[in-house]
């Protein structure tokens, strides 16, 4: 069975109707992109490839609830975005709670973290991780809080429309809108810390 | 993002616009085409940085009025206003370039833009150093980047081209945002753990989900299910009033089977009996002939009725008793209730789980 030609939602056709191949089709198509989301949102591949595997398997599992006049694709990033939103959630409760009275959302983190940017003089894993991530911009997006990060990748990693993301992360447009420009912001002004 | 409208300028143009050499109508058609285009964006910023190295970046010859403004914003640390611009007329244009720059470090950096997204909150240092605005006119940092991704609505789009046109400032802004918006472009997909896939489908019960969806596209039984599932009252009063309408047909219909199965001549079995035989030859006979025996099957029925209701005056009482009770019942749980419109509201969602 040749799907190249298909539409998503034709390939998930033919996925209701058991063909295994057609469940790897889909794989084929979002595999990359879905656990390329969710690394850059937790930074720890193996975690990430729990969590993405996670996802796919929710999703064909419930394949046959699909709605066909949604999107496939905003469908498994919806799903991989709840899952990994809740994995930094519960990891934030477990950690921040103990040690840190409870601040602004996100605050807390993203202070602590912007003083381990790596400049110059980065720690041994600190430069492998931003190695394998593919360096300085890579990092700076691991200091954005979840919510941006996850909106700035769907924006200009899978060039989502601004209402898809709105869709995607179940938010107002205006609320999207706001969160990609101000990750941006601090993007810059991270970049600009490290480069000066 | 990928598909382009416009083809790619050639390299001399890029070259040129980076070195702000192009004709306004021709600088336009590559900032268009740069909005959609991560390749020519990031050539743009190689020569944008290569000029920047060799300090000769045209757009750092500000404009008069620019230049009183930076001057204006100078506090007392920095050299005395007055004598830099004339050292910097003098000078070659590289050490114009980086007299103006420190001047601009210098600069307080009060609030944002007129407009930026990063505008509540906390007032946040511009790392930019870009001098603040003139009055409201500037675009804010959330059109610039509008601009660059190409998501702008093509009156504002115009708009705030129109204003680059004429705003060395926000040109230089427009720049400074050119690169992040480049390398963000260029992040791309990172490729998948060895064994994905078959990590995956290990855990995929994929005959299961054909078997469900199966049984789902064909029973339309289970449609209909699903619809009254979701008509079905969602509150303790929603059932109060389901329960409230249906009780008047229900006491209605048992009075009115009571009342005839009364009737002393008259059992279930006679009338299942009667309907077969009537039955049969509606079936057997023609269609006008049996359009009158249902008339007097009806009429038969009502006049047993109204038999049984004046020999059975028992039964009668108790059914006209559960009627009103039934009726009354009703009405209460409907003054109640109303209005009704709010058992109505449902939510769809997409959620999987
Ligand atoms: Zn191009
Ligand atoms: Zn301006």
């Amino acid at each position: 069975m040749e799907y190249t030609e298909l539409d998503d939602r034709d390939v998930v056709g033919h996925a209701l109707e058991g063909r295994q191949s057609a469940f790897g089709e889909l794989l084929s198509r979002y595999e990359r992109p879905v656990f390329s989301l969710v690394v850059r949102m937790v930074r720890d591949p193996s975690l990430a490839e729990d969590l993405a595997q996670e996802a796919f398997i929710k999703a064909f599992n419930a394949l046959d609830r699909y709605d066909p006049s949604y999107k496939f694709s905003n469908w498994i990033f919806k799903i991989a975005n709840n899952l990994t939103i809740d994995h930094l959630r519960r990891r934030k409760l477990d950690t921040v709670s103990l040690d840190a009275p409870t601040g602004g959302e996100g605050n807390g983190e993203t202070e602590g973290l912007r003083m381990q940017l790596p400049d110059g003089g980065e720690t041994p894993e600190e430069y492998t991780e931003s190695r394998e991530l593919g360096g300085r911009i890579e990092a700076a997006i691991g200091h954005l809080r979840p919510e941006y990060r996850t909106a700035i990748l769907l924006r200009h990693v899978e060039g989502h429309a601004y209402d898809e993301i709105a869709d995607i992360m179940e938010l107002p447009l205006g609320t999207v809108k706001t969160y990609i420009h101000r990750g941006r912001s601090e993007l810059k002004e991270l970049l600009q810390e490290v480069t000066a | 993002m990928t598909q382009h409208a416009s083809p790619h300028p050639q390299g001399d143009a890029l070259q040129a616009f980076a070195g702000r050499e192009l004709p306004p109508e021709a600088a336009r058609q590559v900032e268009r085409h740069l909005v959609e285009c991560a390749r020519c964006r990031s050539e743009v910023e190689g020569w944008t940085l290569l000029f920047g190295q060799l300090e000769e970046l045209p757009e750092l010859t500000p404009s008069a009025a620019f230049r009183d403004r930076v001057m204006a914003g100078v506090p007392s640390a920095a050299p005395a206003p007055g004598t830099a611009p004339e050292t910097a007329e003098d000078a070659p244009p590289g050490l114009f370039t980086r007299l103006l720059r420190q001047l601009r470090s210098w600069l307080p950096h009060a609030g944002g833009r007129a407009g930026a997204p990063d505008s509540e909150g906390p007032v946040r240092p511009d790392p930019s150093g870009r001098a603040p605005p003139r009055g409201g006119g500037h675009p804010g940092t959330d059109r610039i980047q509008g601009l660059l991704e190409g998501s702008l609505s093509p009156a504002i789009l115009h708009r705030v081209e129109a204003h680059l046109d004429t705003c060395p400032d926000c040109r230089d802004v427009a720049g400074e945002w050119r690169p992040l918006m480049a390398r963000l472009d260029q992040l791309g997909h990172l490729p998948a753990p060895a064994g994905f896939r078959s990590a995956v489908m290990a855990r995929v019960d994929v005959q299961a989900v054909a078997e469900r969806a199966r049984r789902r596209s064909l029973s339309p039984l289970r449609r209909t299910l699903e619809l009254a599932g979701r008509l079905r009252p969602r509150s303790s009063r929603g059932w109060l009033v389901a329960g409230g309408l249906g009780a008047l047909p229900t006491a209605a219909t048992a009075a009115a089977v009571v009342a005839i199965t009364a009737h002393p001549l008259l059992s279930l079995g006679g009338i299942v009996t009667l309907a077969r035989w009537r039955l049969t030859e509606w079936v057997l006979g023609s269609g006008e002939a049996a359009l009158g025996h249902l008339a007097s099957l009806g009429g038969g029925i009502a006049i047993t009725a109204v038999q049984a209701v004046a020999q059975a005056p028992g039964p009668l009482a108790a059914s006209m008793v559960v009627l009103a009770a039934g009726t009354a019942a009703s009405a209460w749980v409907l003054l109640r209730v109303l209005p009704i419109p709010s058992l109505i509201a449902s939510r769809h969602e997409h959620r999987p789980s």
